[in-house]
């Protein structure tokens, strides 16, 4: 780790944070559009102490990891042995592509209400608006992966006799390893930006309802705690991910 | 992977906040101004699709007609939780908003005032039941899913009628859904009751569903319900004369609605994509008021000292507090002050 940067990102940090606090001590701009230190780590502890709206933060925040995971592993699931199977076979990617194309720019509110008639508003539309935001990232970046396996390398495989299975499980699947994280990371994000309006009907819990119902409430307080708290567990997220591609991809980028 | 990019991605995070922030407050700076008899340039109106004179006037372009010489703009809003949101950023002049989001807004000290009451809430929004869920009173929602919007006039009423019948709010599950979300919801059986208004309220009663507490029943209670028209302080105190003709012709809106219904229900109906039948049925479970009839002291009063709508406000914020839905109620002064009488026909 380079610790001069990490100094300016610290520093970066601080002064953001002694501008955040100056200007809103000094009552130049309303608490509405800029609750001061003070009153978002209040309404930190008071979110502690006493819960949001009947549930304890850790409540929010475990309802809401556990749709994220249940979605993410769903996508995983699905999206890297279709994507494997896309990236092999041109004619299954010929028939999968077009929806995949289709559904993927779609805004996830164009269709959410679609997803609650048929699935209720219990936790499995929340869970399928989430997977579809996963899905699509991932999917093409294990296609992507796949097409760029050297083709040398599959038929040096297959002249020392391996089989297609063997050639799939040692060689394709290895290969595409780093484009996997890739599309890991991008997905993890997008599944994590579309979180407030999968938990934007019928939640009572989630660290997106917290943050959406303390807004119908003009709660600025609340907000800059739930949107800190998620920006916050992003980032940890993202650290695990990058430390297990640390970990299981060590040739990514040497190859 | 260096971790140093990782953090450079927080910094150009912060970066972006502050970028939003300052975006934010030279918005608010820019708050025009000009001679106090004038009409301003432009207006920008935020209103709802509810069948109210607002409406009205929108859809015949009487505002149009009066000011010609004004561009106005009319936004369209579907709840009053955008509108604050709408005033707050000095994106819009007027606002239409229920009294459950302005009470939340003069709480928070959002510089606008009320300046007329579009309608007060009678029948127009209530609590439906499925029929075979069973429920032939407040007290069995007991155990059921009722969805509600959150922070509406709708979640008010819900939670003041299980008040009133004695029944703990916590004994119900009351779901946060919007109005199409509680038609979805309501069709695949989800939910056993909701709270809502119209379009919504009406399709649930013709899918079995039947009305069990009226927000009329619940005003003759004590807890009324309205939609509010709001203005910017700003802009009431710079063009003092527009607001005054814009509430005359909300009053001619009123006045040919009261001469003409069937005809008013004719040019409502589209907008309310419904028919003329339904749409006459819904403007009636409104109550449409002149300013003259809101300048008596039940309603907005002559005086600031009198409005009896500043104590429906305040009563509304002290039920939030008692909900813990916000933290702390403002003075009486404080909602006397949010209400601005010089604009009606005394």
């Amino acid at each position: 780790m380079n610790t001069r940067n990490l100094g300016i990102s610290l520093l970066a940090v601080i002064i953001a944070f002694s501008a955040w606090w100056i200007v809103s001590v000094s009552g130049a701009v309303s608490h509405l559009f800029l609750p001061t230190p003070v009153a978002v780590w209040k309404a930190f502890l008071e979110v502690i102490n006493e819960g949001y709206k009947g549930s304890p933060l850790v409540t929010h925040i475990g309802e809401s990891l556990k749709r994220l995971a249940i979605a993410f592993a769903i996508a995983l699931l699905t999206a890297i042995p279709i994507g494997m199977l896309s990236g092999y076979f041109a004619k299954v990617r010929a028939f999968v592509d077009p929806f995949i194309e289709f559904y993927r720019p779609l805004p996830p509110l164009a269709y959410y209400t679609i997803l609650v008639l048929w699935l209720g508003i219990g936790d499995s539309s929340k869970i399928a608006l989430l997977a579809l935001a996963a899905f699509a990232p991932l999917y093409l970046a294990v296609v992507s992966g796949v097409s760029k396996v050297p083709k040398d390398r599959i038929n040096g495989a297959r002249s020392l006799g391996a089989k297609d299975w063997d050639i799939f499980v040692h060689v394709i699947f290895p290969s595409t390893l780093p484009d996997l994280f890739t599309g890991i990371r991008t997905s993890i994000g997008m599944t994590y930006t579309t979180l407030v309006a999968a938990e934007m009907v019928a939640a009572v819990s989630g660290m997106g309802w917290m943050v959406l119902d303390a807004s119908k409430f003009l709660r600025s307080d609340i907000i800059f705690v739930g949107i800190i708290l998620m920006g916050l567990i992003a980032v940890l997220i993202d650290v695990l991910i990058r430390w297990l591609e640390y970990n299981r991809v060590p040739w990514k980028g040497k190859e | 992977m260096p971790a140093n990019k990782l953090r450079r991605k927080g910094l150009l995070g912060i970066l972006a906040i502050i970028v939003v922030l300052s975006t934010i407050l030279s918005g608010c700076n820019s708050s025009k101004s000009g001679g106090k008899d004038k009409y301003p340039k432009e207006v920008t109106i935020g209103y709802q699709v509810i069948p109210n004179a607002e409406l009205l006037v929108k859809t015949k372009g009487l505002a149009e007609k009066k000011f010609p010489n004004v561009k106005i703009n009319w936004k369209a809003f579907d709840s009053g939780r955008d509108v604050n949101t709408a005033i707050a950023a000095n994106s819009i002049d007027l606002g239409l908003a229920g009294s459950v989001p302005v009470a939340i807004g003069v709480t928070n000290k959002l510089p606008y005032q009320v300046y007329f009451l579009h309608d007060i809430i009678g029948e127009a929004e209530s609590l439906a039941v499925r029929n075979s869920s069973g429920v032939k009173s407040v007290k069995d929602l007991a155990g059921k899913k009722v969805g509600v919007p959150f922070g509406s006039t709708a979640h008010f009423s819900l939670l003041s009628a299980l008040k009133l019948e004695g029944l703990d709010a916590s004994k119900v599950t009351i779901l946060d859904l919007q109005p199409q979300d509680i038609l979805a919801a309501w069709q695949r059986k989800d939910i056993d009751g909701a709270f809502v208004w119209n379009p919504i309220l009406s399709k649930l009663i013709a899918d079995d569903g039947s009305i069990l507490v009226t927000a009329q029943q619940l005003a003759d209670k004590g807890s009324i319900t309205a939609d509010v028209g709001v203005v910017r302080t700003a802009f009431a105190n710079d063009y003092p004369n527009f607001l005054k003709d814009y509430v005359s012709v909300l009053d001619e809106a009123v006045k040919l609605y009261r001469d003409k219904p069937e005809e008013v229900a004719k040019d409502l109906a589209p907008v309310l994509s419904t028919d003329e039948k339904d749409a006459l049925a819904q403007t009636k479970q409104l109550v449409w008021l002149t300013s003259a009839e809101q300048s008596n002291a039940k309603y907005l009063g002559s005086k600031k000292s009198e409005s009896g709508f500043a104590d429906v406000l305040l009563q509304t914020a002290q039920f939030l507090v008692d909900q813990k839905q916000i933290p702390s109620v403002p003075k009486l002064e404080d909602f006397q002050a949010a209400i601005r009488q010089e604009a009606l026909k005394k």
